[in-house]
């Protein structure tokens, strides 16, 4: 009777997003190459260790919401998530290492294994859906890529590079569009389903110092069937240096 | 006594520069419940000298046993506030509870609640009760009250708090302290215990929880105690261990529950997208049978917005039929709320539809498969605002309801009061036909607001 579906989305959702830029340590070349500016992309949003508190707030065209979270990560493989707002879901904590994943619900002191089968749906209502927040595709390995723009070529001053699934690549788009500026630092995903029509696009901005590395501090999702609305993911802070103790990521930290 | 030192002993060794953190939340809930009990009962000829006798009307009489033909409405509201503050490894946790309603005459079902304001033995006295006259209840109660240390892989925690074991998500066997019953409206809190725990902890996900909670019928202190300290028969002491083999998570457990021996093992899975639970007890009384109880379930997503859960649950001291369940509802077990089913054969069925991201309905079958009988429940909650739920939904009794009951039968011989389970009634039990027949109808309206 207690399956707390905010828990686990938070999980699929904050897991990639709460690692750190990786690419934004390494300076940049004059003329970095597609797989550089591809890295970077895929690097910006997954890293060695991290901890930080995001706020996520979903508009859409009936509700609003906001939800903030603390995360743990290292890697892609090991994530603590603890809900902090809304003041309802406070305390809850989702804990993923390797192919396990607990919830643990305080109020009724429980631990509950949650079966990869569950993790299927949108997050909370946001446009994110599990799907792609989960599955670990990387723009640089699993697309091929062609450099359609060079900063000089365009009026934002970016990289565009186009991105075609490879045949065992499995995912829903035709094609992705990927806007880079030349440190590397990403400006927009665009995804176009198989006609080629956009279905949505993931804004970046607000590039802050993070602990010494640079990163967006803002994303922004926005669905081309509904334009008004949106699904944006703030770091309130991400720190990249402090040194995460091995029994945070364990039923122990999961309590 | 001894944890409270070491606890004591811990914080003394913390730096006093280090910074307090603490958040206080709270929430306030109201409940608004119609039901609609009994209106298979008749009184047979006989009944009416008795009722006489007693000076009381046909429907005061059968409300007096909480069998009233006509609905029943009662209104509740509760609040609690939340501490919880943090200092190094040290944490407290303390909630205050305050629950008020309209008295209503006991449905004679013993877990059919609201959810609010639910209670547990106390070994401290902190609760009280305000006089509010006849027509109100109330009940203040210090619902949580926790000191815990985490020290390096083991975590330490005493006083009052909640404790849950096992994996059954309808029938939990391995739950030996105050579980919940299947229709309990709001399951959000369950209700803290005094007790001593232990955690220890190795690897990912293995860990050792050795618990010890009070569960005797007065408090230890106070005017209500009379003969010292609790007994081993006031406690419930619990061990499990937990480790994990690739994707399943084994429970094992051993433990006394009011000085009756239970051993049990408990599991939780995957294959492929279904999930797996199950668990098993032997329990091993001094003065009857070994019994067992044990529950297997699956959980299932077809799809992003719908989940789907069965559990199937067999018990070896349930009543062999309906005449035999009233022998088990005069069960200290049951008093106490570690089960509540009569009967031995069960099975659940639930659905979870996301209807919007605000939106959820779900819907459940509790059945006695043997009676056959069920419990139907469904919700609606509604997400009104990030801090604010609203809530709806209906429990219906489903099976064949008792024939008819001679009043006669149905009063307490010793005491002359009236009572849905007189003792050694063998008529009274002969009139039940199913176990959820018993079971009223009830609608309810829940709101929720959070801060």
């Amino acid at each position: 009777m207690f399956r707390p579906r905010a828990a686990l989305l938070a999980l699929l959702l904050a897991a990639p997003l709460a690692s750190a830029p990786a690419g934004a340590q390494t300076p940049p070349t004059a003329e970095p190459s597609i797989e550089e500016l591809l890295q970077s992309t895929d690097d910006v949003t997954r890293g060695e260790s991290s901890v930080a508190v995001i706020e996520m707030h979903v508009k859409t065209n009936r509700y609003e919401r906001t939800m903030r979270m603390q995360s743990w990560s290292q890697g892609t493989e090991r994530t603590l998530i603890r809900i902090l707002e809304p003041a309802k879901d406070a305390g809850i904590a989702t804990l993923k290492v390797d192919d396990n994943m607990w919830n643990y619900l305080p109020k009724v002191d429980r631990t509950i294994k949650v079966p990869a089968g569950m993790m299927g749906g949108n997050w909370m209502g946001s446009h994110f859906s599990n799907d792609d927040l989960v599955k670990e595709n990387r723009l640089s390995e699993d697309f091929v890529a062609a450099l359609t723009g060079r900063p000089a070529d365009t009026p934002e001053g970016v990289y565009v590079i186009s991105l075609t699934p490879k045949p065992e690549t499995p995912v829903v788009w035709g094609q992705i569009i990927a806007k880079v500026r030349p440190d590397r630092m990403p400006v927009e995903i665009v995804y176009l389903d198989e006609e080629m029509a956009p279905v949505r696009t993931m804004s970046f901005s607000d590039y802050r110092d993070f602990d010494g590395r640079m990163a967006p501090a803002v994303m922004t999702l926005v669905p081309a069937d509904s334009p008004e609305e949106f699904t944006k993911v703030t770091y309130i802070s991400l720190d990249f240096h402090t040194e995460i103790p091995a029994s945070t990521f364990t039923l122990q930290g999961l309590r | 006594m001894r944890a409270l030192v070491a606890i004591a002993l811990l914080a003394t060794t913390q730096a006093v520069a280090a910074p307090v953190s603490a958040t206080l939340h709270g929430d306030l809930k109201s409940f608004y419940v119609t039901s609609f009990p009994s209106q298979w009962l008749t009184l047979s000829d006989d009944a009416a000298p008795l009722i006489d006798a007693m000076g009381l009307t046909e429907d005061e009489a059968l409300q007096a046993l909480g069998l009233s033909s006509d609905p029943m409405a009662m209104g509740s509201a509760s609040a609690r506030l939340k501490l919880d503050a943090r200092w190094r490894a040290l944490r407290l946790e303390a909630h205050g509870a305050l629950t008020s309603g309209t008295a209503v005459p006991d449905s004679g079902l013993p877990g059919m609640s609201t959810g609010a304001g639910l209670s547990a033995p106390e070994a401290l006295p902190l609760s009280w009760r305000p006089d509010t006259g006849g027509g109100m209840t109330a009940l203040g109660r210090m619902d949580r009250l926790t000191l815990s240390a985490a020290l390096h892989r083991v975590d330490l925690s005493v006083g009052r708090q909640p404790i849950s074991f096992g994996t059954g998500m309808f029938f939990t066997p391995m739950d030996l302290v105050n579980p919940f019953h299947p229709a309990t409206i709001d399951t959000e809190y369950k209700p803290g215990v005094d007790s001593l725990r232990v955690d220890a902890y190795a690897g990912v996900s293995s860990k050792i929880t050795v618990a010890v909670a009070y569960a005797g019928d007065a408090p230890l202190v106070g005017p209500e105690r009379s003969e010292g300290g609790a007994p081993l028969d006031d406690l419930v002491l619990a061990a499990t261990a937990q480790g994990t083999v690739g994707v399943t998570d084994v429970i094992g457990f051993a433990g006394a529950v009011h000085g009756e021996p239970v051993l049990g093992l408990g599991t939780m899975s995957s294959v492929g997208p279904v999930g797996l639970h199950g668990e098993l007890t032997l329990t091993l009384p001094t003065d009857e049978d070994p019994f067992v109880r044990a529950v297997a379930g699956a959980d299932w997503r077809p799809t992003g917005t719908t989940t789907l859960m069965a559990e199937g649950y067999v018990q070896t001291l349930g009543g062999a039929g309906p005449s035999h369940y009233l022998d088990n509802a005069h069960s200290e077990r049951l008093a106490r709320g570690e089960l509540w089913q009569l009967g031995r054969s069960y099975a659940a069925l639930s659905v979870a539809q996301e209807i919007t991201p605000l939106v959820a309905a779900n819907a459940a079958l509790v059945a006695n498969v043997e009676d056959p009988s069920g419990l139907g429940v469904a919700g609606l909650s509604w997400s009104v605002a990030d801090n604010a739920t609203v809530g709806a939904g209906a429990y219906l009794g489903l099976g064949q309801r008792p024939e008819e009951v001679p009043l006669s039968l149905a009063l307490d011989p010793s005491t002359g009061a009236p009572s849905l389970i007189p003792p050694s009634d063998e008529a009274l039990a002969t009139s039940v036909r199913s176990e959820f027949g018993l079971y009223p109808s009830a609608l309810y309206l829940q709101l929720r607001t959070y801060f």
